[in-house]
This record gives structure tokens, sequence and C-alpha cells, in this order.
């Protein structure tokens, strides 16, 4: 969404039209649904902290007249504050969080096992949830977020710095000890 | 960077992590339903509305759409619905069609001196903004727009620094009176801004347990003074540079006419080629007084040029 376009329908939203809000979440929700889904443990955690990103995303423009300059970044800014606030409350110890469980781990194991033979949407499945795990065992919070905007969003250095709020330069030398990270991880599942 | 086998996990997770679409669905009714029960509807500028869907997705891959965008905001604004936004403040809901609108002006300028002279009336126009923002004591957001004005301040100066360096790097003496023009009315703006940054410690003194806000707003007025200062010293500078190049132009004139020489003619400016020419006799007995200190950096001095030999060459 262009930055003209992201002015007028602020403006809309601030004079009341619900009609521009639901363009912001049309074009934002499944964004923000992954982002929030790679750095939470379960569906419904994302789902709840989803909602709420919205609801804050309203709030701060029914209560604030501060020229935005950037809509993304604002949302990513909230998205990162709920993910935070998730992980700073009691819920998330009793989510376990990153803890895999017994069964992720032999589907995992069962992925890299070549003579199985696995319906192609099951082994599909299994895969993306392989790296979604992957992500998740990185301890670095920016790391994360940083291979997610990257690699699940196709966002350019220009996008990501906005979002993140570094340089551009910041933001590759970012990516590249991320990437170390997955990898190192992959590897010590690998050797496994 | 990534092996194509991860590039591919990425791809799949991509695809599988997506959103139910019935709790989206439900998710959005209940947001819209909160915009509706939360925030009275407010009277919307049919232009506002329409302006989302001539906007499109990405500007950058549809020259077409962005020249007839350009083209419909120019067409409106014969219309007078940019009139209509002409007395808009920071925070004013048609504030952003004011300043898109000067935008395109702008940016439709071809002349560099043409984008002086605009660039000049956005900074007029921002500072009359702030004036009337600093004086409207009963707008309780008052701050935060003091410091948004600014900012629109420091960046039309921005520009006309920019631009008035590009003017004074041409060698064309006419434009001195484009330069001295926007001085003049730079002049008048700093006078402004000095009326609005007095009026302001008022605002300061009123903000309460805001001493973040408070220092915010002194620092933009404070840089917001600074801009205009050094705009004022690259005019300075822009002024003296195109004075020099009337000087030359003047003096090349005038060595042309006494130079000639039948059948050529040269110039005998330091800062031109000189071509290869015959041995020619030149004979002066005026008193000429040049700048030269000036042009090319020697002592100033008087010089009584008497019949001699020149061999003009490499």
């Amino acid at each position: 969404m262009n930055k003209i376009k992201e002015k007028f329908l602020i403006s809309r939203i601030r004079k009341g039209d619900s009609e521009a809000f639901g363009s912001v979440y049309d074009e934002y929700i499944k964004k923000v649904y992954r982002f929030i889904f790679f750095r939470v443990p379960k569906e419904e955690i994302a789902q709840d902290l989803s909602h709420e990103v919205f609801v804050k995303l309203l709030n701060y423009l029914k209560n604030n007249s501060n020229e935005i300059i950037s809509l993304m970044g604002l949302i990513y800014k909230i998205c990162r504050t709920e993910i935070a606030g998730y992980y700073s409350s009691k819920q998330a110890v009793n989510d376990q969080a990153f803890e895999l469980s017994e069964e992720i781990d032999s589907r995992i194991d069962k992925s890299f096992r070549k003579e199985d033979v696995l319906d192609k949407a099951v082994d599909k499945k299994i895969r993306s949830e392989t790296i979604m795990q992957y992500i998740k065992k990185i301890n670095n919070k920016e790391y994360q977020e940083i291979i997610i905007l990257r690699f699940i969003e196709d966002m350019s250095f220009v996008q990501i710095s906005e979002v993140m709020n570094k340089k551009i330069n910041t933001s590759r030398s970012s990516l590249s000890r991320a990437l170390k990270e997955l990898k190192k991880i992959i590897e010590q599942k690998n050797d496994k | 960077m990534i092996n194509r086998e991860l590039k591919n996990l990425f791809n799949d997770a991509k695809k599988e992590c997506q959103p139910d679409m019935d709790w989206a669905n439900d998710t959005r009714g209940l947001l819209l339903s909160q915009v509706r029960n939360e925030m009275p509807k407010q009277n919307i500028p049919f232009l506002m509305k329409f302006a989302d869907h001539l906007v499109p997705a990405n500007l950058a891959f549809k020259p077409v759409a962005v020249f007839c965008l350009i083209a419909g905001l120019l067409l409106v604004s014969s219309f007078g619905s940019v009139g209509a936004a002409q007395n808009t403040l920071p925070g004013d809901t048609l504030y952003p069609v004011k300043i898109t609108a000067e935008n395109i002006k702008y940016n439709l300028t071809l002349s560099q001196e043409g984008k002086a002279k605009v660039a000049m009336d956005m900074v007029e126009k921002r500072a009359s903004e702030l004036k009337v923002i600093v004086a409207d004591q009963e707008n309780g957001e008052r701050e935060y727009k003091i410091v948004q004005a600014s900012k629109k301040i420091k960046d039309s100066l921005n520009k006309v620094k920019d631009k008035v360096q590009i003017i004074s790097e041409k060698p064309d003496a006419d434009l001195v009176g484009v330069v001295e023009e926007i001085d003049k009315k730079l002049a008048m703006v700093g006078e402004e801004i000095n009326e609005a940054v007095t009026m302001a410690e008022e605002v300061l003194e009123e903000i309460e347990d805001g001493e973040d806000l408070e220092d915010k707003v002194a620092d933009e007025l404070a840089q917001v003074a600074e801009e205009v200062e050094e705009a004022s010293s690259v005019i300075m500078a822009a002024l003296e540079d195109t004075e020099n190049t009337k000087t030359l132009k003047h003096l090349n004139t005038k060595t042309l006419k006494q130079n000639s020489v039948e059948g050529i003619t040269t110039l005998t400016s330091s800062e031109q080629e000189t071509e290869e020419v015959e041995e020619v006799e030149i004979q002066e007995t005026e008193i000429y007084k040049a700048p030269i200190k000036d042009i090319l950096g020697i002592e100033e001095e008087e010089v009584e040029i008497e019949e001699f030999k020149v061999n003009i060459g490499n």
C-alpha cells in the first residue's frame, strides 16, 4: 500500500469511516497473522494477538492525531508489543513456548527420511511446520523477525528497515547473522 | 544467499501459514462494528472517498495511472476542490490534499529557478501556518501541530537551498534576479518565524508535565530558525557567485570587442579554452579596471594596455 493511499485511509478512519478500516484490515490481516504465528506456539494465540493488534491500531488512530509516517511500521510495532506482552504474562509459561512436543519431533524426523513415501500435501505441511519450528527455535527475537519479514513476507530491505526502525545496512547484517543461526539449528537437527 | 531447499521451505511455510478465513471474517465484522459504535461518523468529502480508488496499489509500476492521477488532481484543482483546502492547517482533513497539490506543482515545474520559486512559496505558506497555529490558543493539540508545521518548513527550506545551489552553478547572470527575489522573501519569512517563536514561548510555559514535549517544541522551533539562517547564507553565497558571473560576462563582452581581429575573434577569459590562432597585434590605450581579484584570484590593479604583440596559443 503506497503512502498516499495510506494517508487517505488514515484520515477517513479518523473520521469514523469503517470501510476505510476494513481496507486496512484486509491489507494487513494475513501479514499480521503470519508475523505473530511464527513467534507464538499456538494458532489460537496468534488469532487472539492478531485481533488485539487491530484493536490497538484503532484506538491509536482514534486517540492520536499525530501524522503517521508509516502505517506498516506502526502495525508491526504494535505486533511486536503484543508478542512481548504475551511472553511477559503468565500465559506464556503455561503454554510452554518453544518446546517441541514428541509428536512434532517425530513428524520432523519423517520429513527427512527419503525412503518414506508420504502424500505430497502432508509432506508439504510437515515441511512448512518444520521451518516454522526452526524459526521459533532461534533465540534472538530480532533474528526471528527479520527472517520472517524477508523470506515469508518477501519484504525489501528498505521496507524491513522501515518496520524495524534500523538502517538498511544494519538490516542486511542482521539477516546474514540470522541465517547463520538458522542454518546452525538445521545442521544440529540433521546431526541428531 | 540461501539455498533453493531453504527457499522452498519458506515458500511452503508462507502458503501453509494462512489465517482461518471464518475467524478472519468474524474478526473483521467485530472490528468494523467497534468502529461504528465508538467513532461517530463525520462528513467525509467525496474527493477523499474517491481518491482511495484513484490511487493504485503500486504507483511505481503504473505510470499511466500515475499520469491519470496527476491529471485528475490538476483537473480537480481547477474546480476549486484544492482551493477548499487552501486554508487548512496541519492536522486538518484536507491538509494532505493541499500539500499534495503543492508538491505536484513543484514536480511539474521544469526549470530549476522555477522550482526554487515554488519551494520558496511553500516556505512562506508554512511559515504563515505556523504563526496561525501558535496564535490559536484554543487548540488543545497546538504543541503537536507546531512540531508538524516546523518539520514542513524545514523540508521546504531544504528544497530552496538545493535549488539555489544548483542555480548558482549555472553561468547565467539572468538568475541574479531570481535569487534576489528569493532572498527578499526569505527575509520576510525569517521575521514571521521570529514572531512565531516569540508567541510560542507562551505555549511552552503552558505545557504542564510534559518536559519532553516542551523540549521537542523548543528544539523544532530552534532548528527552523537555524535552517532559515543557513538558507540565507546559501543565498548570499549564490548571489556572490551570480554577481561574479555577471561581471565575467561583462568582461568577456568587452574583451571580445577589444580583441576583434580580422576574421578571428577569441575570448581571453581565463575560464574559456583558447584556440590556436595566428600571432595578432592588439592596440589598446584605454585604462581598463577589472575585478581581477574576484575572478582570477590575483591582486586588483589598474592596467594601461599599450600597443603590444600578443601570441595567443595553447
